[in-house]
């Protein structure tokens, strides 16, 4: 029991952190996405040839695109190569952490599921999870046929089945 | 008829599995056909030799179904 506690503890810690770097690392992707690449040619050419040499007109299209416009200081042509290296680069870190919080997540599924079983009852919790299972299965966009919603409710309809083969028709609901 | 009524649950049992079954059937062979392990053809092949597999599973559920509830009904009649 202790040990389902400190999963559940130190999954629910994981998954808050990468959730959160996973909105940190797609802001500052975003802010280098091609649109802001092209605001701040825009900015620059406005402003004379390129980057601007005045350091206020310089300071306030720094304060507009932070990251952008300190890439406008780098020879022109290799503005938007390092912005698209930055960006990808923020992208994977993103990426990487949806991971681990989808992981952290099934884990932390796993292990409350574990938890409420040896507290209260096997039967009981798996009954409850079926349920909500297929409501979801049911409510889903993923499932768009019946095909889809029996592979959905495969797991819940043979663990039943199996109960009811293994078990018989009123033991099947007991614990034990 | 009660013995009918077994009967009846387990062919729905057995529909409900073959159901099942045959969407996993169709999801697996076109995963391993995607995979480039097996070429379209042999894809189709995977596909209607799980299918044959999942008809004979599918009788084989509906008989065990069809034993445990007939089996009850016996023990029940015991007491």
């Amino acid at each position: 029991m202790k040990k389902i506690k400190t999963l559940l503890i130190s999954f629910s810690i994981i998954l808050a952190l990468s959730i959160g770097g996973a909105f940190y690392f797609n802001s500052l992707g975003e802010k280098l996405g091609p649109q802001v690449l092209d605001d701040c040619f825009w900015i620059c050419n406005g402003l004379g040839d390129g980057c601007p040499s005045d350091e206020l007109e310089y300071k306030a299209c720094y304060e507009k695109n932070e990251e952008i416009c300190v890439l406008c200081k780098v020879d022109k042509g290799q503005k938007a190569l390092l912005a698209e290296a930055k960006q990808e680069k923020y992208y994977n870190y993103m990426y990487s952490l949806i991971w681990v919080s989808f992981t952290s997540g099934v884990i932390i599924l796993i292990s409350f599921i574990s938890y409420l079983s040896i507290k209260y009852s096997f039967i009981r919790t798996i009954g409850a999870v079926s349920v909500l299972w297929t409501i979801a299965a049911l409510t889903s966009n993923l499932v768009y046929s019946i095909s889809t919603f029996f592979i959905f409710i495969a797991p819940v309809l043979f663990f039943w089945l199996f109960r009811f083969i293994r078990f018989g028709p009123i033991r099947m609901f007991k614990d034990g | 008829m009660k013995e009918f009524l077994a009967c009846i649950a387990a062919i729905i049992a057995a529909l409900i599995f073959t159901a099942i079954f045959g969407a996993i059937i169709a999801v697996i062979s076109t995963v391993i056909a995607s995979w480039g392990l097996a070429t379209y053809s042999v894809g189709g092949v995977l596909h209607t030799s799980g299918n044959i597999i999942n008809i004979f599973l599918s009788f084989y559920v509906g008989y065990k179904v069809y034993k445990r509830i007939t089996r009850v009904k016996v023990n029940q009649a015991e007491e």
